[in-house]
Parts: structure tokens; sequence; C-alpha cells
């Protein structure tokens, strides 16, 4: 059995940041999956990603999504970074990202992007759920994953990222 | 590099029960994670039941609740705070589409916690009828002071017991 689903890489913020920066990644696996849950330091933001440093229009994404009491699904095309999120990040609710990267090093495809975010805040303001599907139109391997908050605003002290590599085989 | 995604216990049930718990639970890991297969007793129609999740015993109301499922043809959401469990889909009842059985996971990050958690559930069911059939994820929260050691999946009100064959799976994931 050969060894898979192994971490590449964690960071627990010992100070406030408003960005992580994965960097280095081997070639090594199949796909690379992120666990990133955090909070914010105090206002609410929303997170985004971007790919090897890419800061031009060639993400999108689609979403299907469930708040307080609706369902619906979004789409945004043609845009600077990839926004894993649906509701604002809260400062004093975890929020969990699970971000697939599938053949983060294929040369020959379109890198797709899978998400699950989820944030339940025991009231009806700001919890969500959502399903989003994301594309980064570029077929160079994938070795630099930044997430930052759309604002500026900080990811709280804790706030934990952890890069998983998946083997086929 | 260290081995993770570790099987810590599993339940394949022989006989119907309502209940299916995972105790003592080692506190060497840093998420953990229940793939489930599950199909219940309620027979009053063909939609498929919740599942209860508690941990530690805990069963007061320190849990909370947001959901989106698309059912059948039509797809909605809704929250619930201040319950007494978390919450997550599905299983299939016993009058959808014999030998059908749901599946679902659950992720619970960071479960050695002592502040509240934040969890999540996907789950599906799909039996090959027009009626019967949901996909579904929910965002939980358990405000809970305790590393969790136990948990508890039960039946949703109503739903009567696990059937036999329904399987229960309990991961271990380290991040180092």
């Amino acid at each position: 059995m050969p060894a898979t689903y192994e971490p590449i890489a964690t960071t627990t913020l010992g100070t406030a940041s408003n960005s992580i920066t994965l960097s280095s990644i081997p070639s090594t696996y199949t796909d690379l999956r992120i666990v990133f849950l955090e909070k914010m330091t105090s206002a609410t933001d929303n997170l985004h990603m971007q790919l090897n440093s890419s800061t031009t229009s060639i993400y999108s994404r689609v979403s299907f999504y469930g708040s307080s009491n609706s369902a619906g699904s979004q789409q945004n095309n043609n845009v600077t970074a990839f926004q894993p999120s649906i509701v604002n990040i809260s400062p004093t609710n975890p929020h969990l990202f699970i971000i697939d990267l599938l053949s983060y090093s294929s040369s020959a495809i379109l890198k797709p992007i899978l998400t699950s975010t989820s944030q339940d805040t025991n009231d009806l303001n700001n919890s969500g759920i959502a399903f989003i599907a994301g594309l980064w139109r570029n077929t160079v391997a994938i070795n630099t994953v930044r997430l930052f908050s759309q604002s500026g605003n900080t990811f709280a002290i804790g706030s934990t990222v952890t890069l998983y590599g998946i083997k086929a085989a | 590099m260290p081995i993770t995604y570790t099987l810590i216990s599993s339940n394949i049930l022989t006989s119907s029960q309502t209940s299916v718990t995972f105790s003592s639970i080692p506190s060497t890991y840093t998420d953990l994670v229940i793939k489930l297969s599950a199909r219940c007793t309620f027979s009053a129609n063909a939609y498929p039941q919740g599942i209860y999740i508690n941990f530690n015993g805990d069963t007061a109301a320190n849990y909370s609740a947001v959901f989106v499922r698309g059912q059948d043809t039509s797809a909605s959401s809704a929250n619930q705070s201040s319950i007494s469990r978390g919450e997550m889909f599905a299983q299939n009842s016993n009058t959808s589409t014999a030998s059908t059985f749901s599946n679902a996971e659950l992720y619970i990050p960071n479960y050695l916690s002592t502040t509240t958690k934040q969890f999540f559930n996907f789950g599906v069911a799909e039996n090959n009828a027009t009626t019967g059939n949901i996909v579904g994820a929910y965002a939980n929260q358990h405000r809970g002071t305790s590393a969790i050691n136990s948990i508890a999946l039960s039946m949703s009100a109503g739903a009567g017991s696990f059937l036999t064959n329904s399987s229960f799976y309990l991961y271990g994931i380290k991040n180092s």
C-alpha cells in the first residue's frame, strides 16, 4: 500500500495575518487537499485564493449554496482570484474550508478546484454552507497556493491550514 | 512522512440498532472523519431520514446547524439554533428501493479543541425512483468546552433503527 494522504505542510498562525502562502509544493502527488480552519481577528471578510502568484483574470467559479433560509447558485467568470467562501468569515465562529486541487501537476488540463465551505454561527446571520467548483485556466503545475482575505482583514491567531498530498498509486 | 488517515474503529451492523457510538477516541490525531452507509427501519414513506450527532454524551442545547439540500426536484436551505444535537444527511427509508443504502461523510476538524467546534457533513441517497432521493450537506456547530472523546450517531425522531448491514467507519487524520 503506497503512502497517501500525506501532510505536506501545516501552518498555525502565531500572529494575525491577512495571508498564508503554501510554496514549493512537490509535484509527486496526484491531487492536493487543503484543510483550512480559521476565524477572522475582528471584522468579517471573504477568503480568496491565487495559484502560482497568478493575478490575471483566469479564474472562474460556480457555487451551490444554502444560508439561513435560502438555497441558490451563482457564477463568477474571468476574475483575478478564486473565492472559496460564500458567507463572510466570522471573528467568533470557526469556518471550515476543504479545497481539492485535482491533477494539480498535469500539463494537459486546465486546473479544476473543488471546495466545500461551511460555517454555523447559531443565529440567523452569517451561517452558510456551499459547494463551489472553480477553474484556473492554466496548464502549468501548481507549486504555490496563496490564501488571503479579500479586504485585507487578518486571520486570527490559531487559524490552521494543512496541505495534504494524495497519490493515486 | 507520518502515516495519517488511519482507521480507528469500524462497526458493521449484524442486527438493527437505534444508535452507534464510537467511544474512547484517542487524542493523537488532528481531525476525525466518519464514513457511513445506512438504511433505517422507517417505513411510513420513502423519504430519507436524518441522523443525529452527539459528542461526549452532551444532549443539551449546545448545537446548531444550517443545511442545503436537493431533494427529488427541489432545493432548499434552513438553519436551526440552540438544538440538542448536530444533524446530518441521510439514510434510506425502508420503503425506498430494496437494498439501497445512503452514503455520508462527517468531517470534524480540530476535535481536541476545548472551544466551539465546527463540523461538516455531506450525504446522498439515490434509489432510482421519483421520490426518496437526496443530496445535501450540513454545517454544524458544537459549543462544547472539551475535546471530543466519544461520538454517538442516532436516529432522528421517529426514524426507528439502523438496519443490518449499515456500516460506520471512524478515521483519524494527522496534520504532521
